[in-house]
């Protein structure tokens, strides 16, 4: 079985949710700070992604959508260090057949 | 003989005994709610449609089928109003949007045809957040008021429905819960709604926001309504490829106030972190309560809870699945949130879906665990209040959605992500002015909804929250 974890030299959230609470931070003084944005987004860089994803916004509407996504990074961030072995499956439902 | 005035105030179980002893009409029932709500909706804003006259035709029907001696069983006659995201054959069906407006189905959902086969009569459509996105999304016909203080939420995103129970307008209702739409209403109105297990009740023609983590649930002002809805909308559909053929029990045998011995799980982690005192001390002084009548309150934790994050990806993904279309092609008709969180969603990867899938079953693993330690668990149903509407500054904006603050949606959302069954019960009110009620909410194991109505009931049994009445 792999131990693989993500991102074994930074804090993830769930470790930084554990100090947090470990140093009595919590409520929305704990919230603010694990929602920080992890890095600045700039409109040039969600046009690029955009770009890379498939999907064509006004430039008017990727002004508009760059603070809210670099507001959103933290959060974003925050699913993508879960700390989860190989061995769990996502739980979505096949049922051939049906 | 019950004032006419006085018939819009009873529960469904309380007008049902009077409907089978022929002490009452449901004519003169439906046409006491319509009254009411002809008079308080202008300042609620709970309904969008009010169709009287289909529910005046609807009351006479079941007036004459009990009075020839065919008696449905205990919705025969009683009104109710679904959230406006339900189908209903030749009624529009607005979804709380402008883009949608003017949709007329042509068919009915599963459960609007199985509460009209048990004779309840359709009063109308209730209000609720554009598209049932809860937070800080508005419905695209002005926000439902909350009738503890006209000024603050009733919740949502099913805000109608909440509103309009605790204003006593109507019995009985239904709502969509994707991340707690049902419950959360049920703590800021003061009322009872239960999300049930996901696949227990037929989705089909309810417009999904996301179909991994949508349910539909019964809103009512006690525990025996909630029970006695559940009993109709529940069983397999083959419509809806999510539901399950399991078995429904007969929930009216778990409404016994006994719950010695009965396990009450109480979380050691994260639950009670971060909550308003005031809410900790009602919920603290229930779960107390249960104890007094002979229940075990155990220590439990989830290991796994600050995934449950997880939920809002997974919702905003399956969203912009469904809604993309529309964002592109009547951006102008849509709530500005509706927009930005179904344009954020095309920045998620395939991965990050997956992820947040993954964390679903670690989530799935840890309540298995918690329901071997005991049969319910409780915590806050929101760690907050009900928020202001129109904050007069934006350090008085209280909605946690705005403020990006408590991590209110873990409460409920983690009953979206694993599908365990929950229920919202008010157990108290703040102090002070404005006085606006709290809740406590129940988790029981997948399928097990008949525990959550036993303790429920005991509850309600010996308190008085469900029953306290808001000024208008």
């Amino acid at each position: 079985m792999s131990h693989y974890k993500q991102n074994t030299h930074t804090l993830t959230r769930r470790q930084a949710v554990l100090v947090l609470t470990a140093s009595a931070v919590t409520g929305s003084m704990a919230a603010g700070v694990l929602q920080q944005p992890l890095a600045g987004i700039t409109s040039e860089s969600l046009r690029q992604a955009a770009k890379v994803f498939g999907h064509d916004f006004s430039e008017e509407r990727l002004q508009e959508l760059t603070p809210i996504m670099d507001k959103d990074l933290g959060k974003l961030q925050a699913v993508r260090d879960l700390e989860i072995e190989e061995s769990v499956e996502p739980a979505i439902i096949f049922r051939a057949g049906r | 003989m019950v004032q006419q005035s006085r018939l819009a105030r009873l529960t469904a179980h309380e007008l049902a005994g009077l409907i089978k002893d022929g002490e009452i009409s449901p004519v003169e029932i439906v046409e006491a709610c319509l009254e009411r709500t002809e008079s308080l909706n202008p300042s609620l804003n709970a309904f969008i449609s009010i169709t009287k006259d289909r529910a005046l035709a609807q009351a006479r029907k079941a007036e004459r089928e009990i009075r020839g001696g065919v008696y449905k069983g205990p919705l025969h006659g009683i009104p109710y109003a679904p959230k406006d995201i339900f189908a209903t054959k030749g009624i529009r069906t607005t979804n709380g949007s402008k883009a949608t407006a003017n949709w007329i189905p042509d068919f009915n959902s599963t459960v609007i045809t199985r509460l009209d086969d048990a004779g309840a009569v359709m009063l109308g459509k209730l209000n609720l957040h554009e598209f049932a996105i809860g937070g800080g999304v508005e419905s695209g016909f002005g926000p439902a008021r909350n009738p503890w203080d006209l000024e603050y939420s009733p919740g949502g995103s099913s805000s109608g429905s909440g509103a309009a129970l605790a204003a006593e307008l109507i019995p009985l209702s239904i709502g969509t819960d994707t991340g707690g739409s049902v419950r959360w209403p049920a703590a800021y109105s003061g009322i009872v709604g239960l999300k049930p297990t996901y696949g227990r009740v037929s989705r089909f023609g309810v417009t999904p926001l996301s179909w991994t983590l949508d349910h539909v649930g019964p809103m009512t002002r006690s525990v025996v309504d909630a029970a006695t809805m559940l009993q109709v909308m529940a069983g397999y559909d083959e419509k809806d490829a999510t539901s399950v053929t399991e078995a429904v029990p007969d929930y009216t045998a778990a409404l016994n106030a006994d719950i010695k011995g009965l396990r009450v799980g109480v979380p050691t982690n994260f639950f009670f972190d971060h909550t308003d005192p005031q809410i900790l001390q009602a919920v603290r002084l229930a779960i107390q309560q249960l104890a007094d009548m002979g229940a075990e309150v155990v220590d439990v934790e989830i290991p796994h809870i600050e995934y449950a994050s997880g939920g809002t990806l997974i919702m905003r993904v399956e969203a912009a699945c469904i809604h993309q279309k529309r964002v592109k092609e009547v951006p102008h008709l849509l709530e500005p949130e509706v927009r930005e969180r179904v344009d954020m969603a095309h920045f998620y990867s395939a991965i990050d879906y997956v992820q947040a899938q993954r964390a679903r079953t670690l989530l799935m693993q840890d309540m298995k665990a918690i329901f071997e330690q005991c049969d319910v668990m409780a915590i806050p149903a929101s760690p907050n209040l009900a928020f202001k509407l129109e904050p007069d500054s934006p350090e008085q904006n209280t909605n946690p959605k705005k403020q990006g603050g408590p991590p209110t949606l873990q409460h409920s959302r983690l009953g979206n992500m694993t599908g365990n069954p929950a229920i919202s019960l008010p157990c108290g009110f703040s102090q002070g002015s404005p006085k606006l009620p709290i809740g406590i909410m129940l988790y029981a194991g997948a399928f097990d909804e008949s525990s959550l109505f036993r303790v429920g009931y005991a509850y309600q049994s010996a308190t008085t929250w469900h029953q306290q009445r808001p000024p208008v």
